[in-house]
């Protein structure tokens, strides 16, 4: 899973939203256990302490729950998730609009774009 | 924790010379059987073949280099140990500087005995017995028993070769000490370190002898000896004391230097 | 008693003429992965081998743990110097038989399975083996024990970028999460993402030091970006690149 990380904003809200798309893509279904903090932080190359920042805001976005026993499960609130990947959606929409707006395209133009790209 | 060095100290020794210590005393009991041949059960006669010169070649370059390879170790292990890379690993052990000192002095002092012995049983090993007679136990027992009364009749010569093996220690310790001496000396300077250390230890060699000869003339050292004893074995026991108080003095300042102005590079 | 696990205190160091460090204030905690940061020269190897030891301060004093530098604060240090500093006759194992010895915080078994992770044979003999292999046996030395503060001079200096990802990895992976890794390098940009704090050395000074999360957050760009900034070389100076 290679982690795309920007290093000139903080780390953890970057690593949070990408384990959210994790998440919500499926990667890690609703129910199972995450890794622990160590070995998410392993994985991505980043400091545990930092990992741990974004796991705490996956939980506090619902997404997951510490347990006391099993570590940090996903959560199995489908309306949570559903939350979560309109929040992941509009952050895309938000970037196409962005985008198209700095190649000079009006609001208009890039809706009709968008609906003869998808035809 | 100093037991701990030791244990690496005397592994690392008896890597090096276990070798060299069996080619000696190997090659030595060859040159028994080239040197002189048994012309029967009682008598031996001296060879002559060129066989005989090589073994005695051999055996004799051997001892040299044993002697050679004994001083390098001492302070190789010394200056690449505590004062090369390897120090980097010696000083962030949880030991105290003294500890890894006299470590290596301990064990320097043992390869040095060490070679000594092996130099010593050689002409044992090489002379013309007879070993079927030697192997024989009753040989065995009556040369025990005639060293045994010996020794119970003048029992002063037991404690005479303590005394004796005692100066000899702290002549090896003296020696090895100067050693450590100038290449920590030598360490504190940037550059020329090598050079440094010999001009040292030359200069300490020179004022060992001369403030000896100096301070210890003859009516000094009687004067000591009346204080100590009245026999030999005092003049001995003042011998190894004399020999063994700049040791402790040259060892303290190696210390000091370890401790308080070590830079490796 | 502290609670910071490491502090310097008007630290100075001169040798001769030259002085490496000048005025030193440091206090760091327990719990987390400092960048020591700065150019060669500006000190850092100075005031890691301050830490270990192997070097007297000329003014000033630094505690590790609340004791000052000595066997204790050896004990709970486990440092990885930038050279290589064992015997090449020992083996592996022999090392992993002498750190045990030494060290009571040394977990023989877990230096085995790094070994095995890292593709190292430990029974093999050191001097077999190559530059790289040995650079690894040093790590897994250092990482198999259980130290409250770990020091890393440079360890991914003179490593591809491939292995340097690889030793990050493997520092992640095995360090004491209650202990402390101060990790000091000029590669400023493949340490960022690990680092909690970074202190910024120019010229045996600290002219720099907070976590890395604050630095993206005021400055609104990387600690690499901002190090370029502050550190880039004055050619009329004649300064060091």
């Amino acid at each position: 899973m290679a982690w795309t990380l920007d290093d000139s904003r903080p780390i953890w809200p970057q690593l949070s939203q990408q384990l959210a798309r994790q998440i919500i893509a499926g990667v890690y279904p609703p129910g199972s256990r995450l890794p622990s903090v160590r070995e998410l932080a392993a994985e991505a190359g980043v400091n545990p302490n930092t990992m741990q920042r974004a796991l705490v805001q996956l939980e506090q976005e619902n997404l997951a729950k510490a347990d006391r026993t099993a570590g940090r499960l996903v959560t199995q609130d489908v309306a949570a998730l559903e939350a979560a990947r309109l929040r992941e959606a509009e952050a895309v929409i938000r970037d196409y609009f962005e985008a198209m707006a700095a190649l000079g395209y009006t609001g208009e133009q890039a809706v009709q774009l968008l609906k003869e790209e998808f035809q | 924790m100093l037991f701990k060095l030791l244990k690496y100290d005397f592994r690392a020794m008896w890597k090096q010379f276990s070798l060299i210590w069996g080619a000696a005393l190997v090659l030595a009991l060859v040159n028994r059987f080239s040197i002189f041949w048994d012309v029967d059960d009682h008598v031996i006669g001296l060879s002559d073949t060129t066989a005989s010169g090589i073994t005695i070649f051999a055996f004799i370059a051997v001892l040299a280099a044993m002697f050679v390879i004994a001083v390098i170790f001492v302070v190789n292990r010394f200056s690449k140990g505590l004062l090369g890379n390897e120090g980097y690993l010696m000083h962030t052990l949880p030991v105290r500087p003294w500890e890894l000192v006299l470590s290596k002095l301990i064990c320097g002092t043992v390869t040095w005995i060490g070679c000594g012995v092996v130099a010593l049983l050689s002409p044992f090993i090489m002379a013309p017995v007879n070993w079927l007679e030697l192997i024989q136990f009753s040989f065995w027992s009556e040369a025990f028993r005639g060293i045994f009364h010996g020794v119970m009749k003048h029992p002063g010569v037991l404690v005479l070769l303590a005394e004796f093996c005692l100066v000899i220690l702290s002549l090896l310790v003296l020696f090895i000490a100067s050693m450590y001496l100038a290449m920590a000396v030598g360490h504190l300077f940037s550059r020329h370190r090598r050079l440094i250390s010999v001009a040292v230890f030359i200069g300490l060699y020179i004022l060992i002898v001369n403030i000896y000869g100096r301070v210890f003339s003859v009516r000094f050292v009687q004067a000591l000896m009346n204080m100590a004893t009245v026999n030999a074995y005092g003049s001995m026991l003042t011998a190894s004391a004399i020999m063994l108080i700049p040791a402790a003095a040259f060892l303290a300042v190696v210390c000091w230097i370890l401790e308080n102005k070590l830079n490796l590079e | 008693m502290s609670d910071y696990l490491m502090e310097c205190h008007g630290l100075y160091k001169s040798y001769g003429l030259r002085a490496a460090l000048r005025g030193v204030d440091l206090e760091v905690g327990p719990g987390c992965i400092v960048g020591l940061l700065g150019p060669n020269g500006s000190g850092k190897t100075t005031l890691i081998k301050l830490l270990c030891g192997l070097l007297q301060p000329t003014t000033g004093w630094l505690t590790v743990d609340g004791s000052a530098i000595g066997p204790y604060t050896k004990s709970v240090i486990s440092y990885l110097p930038d050279r290589m500093y064992f015997a090449d006759w020992m083996k592996a194992t022999d090392l992993f038989d002498l750190f045990q010895d030494f060290y009571s915080d040394f977990e023989y078994e877990k230096a085995l399975a790094m070994c095995q992770s890292l593709g190292v044979e430990p029974r093999d003999r050191l001097k077999a083996m190559s530059k790289g292999t040995k650079e690894k046996v040093q790590l897994v030395l250092v990482m198999a024990r259980k130290a409250k503060l770990y020091l890393l001079d440079e360890p991914i200096a003179g490593v591809d970028p491939a292995a340097r990802d690889f030793i990050l990895r493997t520092i992640l992976t095995n360090y004491n999460e209650e202990g402390t890794v101060l990790i000091s390098t000029h590669l400023i940009s493949d340490v960022e993402k690990v680092l909690d704090e970074a202190i910024f050395l120019k010229e045996g000074k600290i002219i720099l030091h907070d976590t890395v999360d604050n630095i993206r957050e005021r400055e609104g760009k990387s600690v690499d970006a901002l190090f370029r900034e502050m550190f880039r070389a004055e050619p009329m100076e004649g300064g060091e690149f």
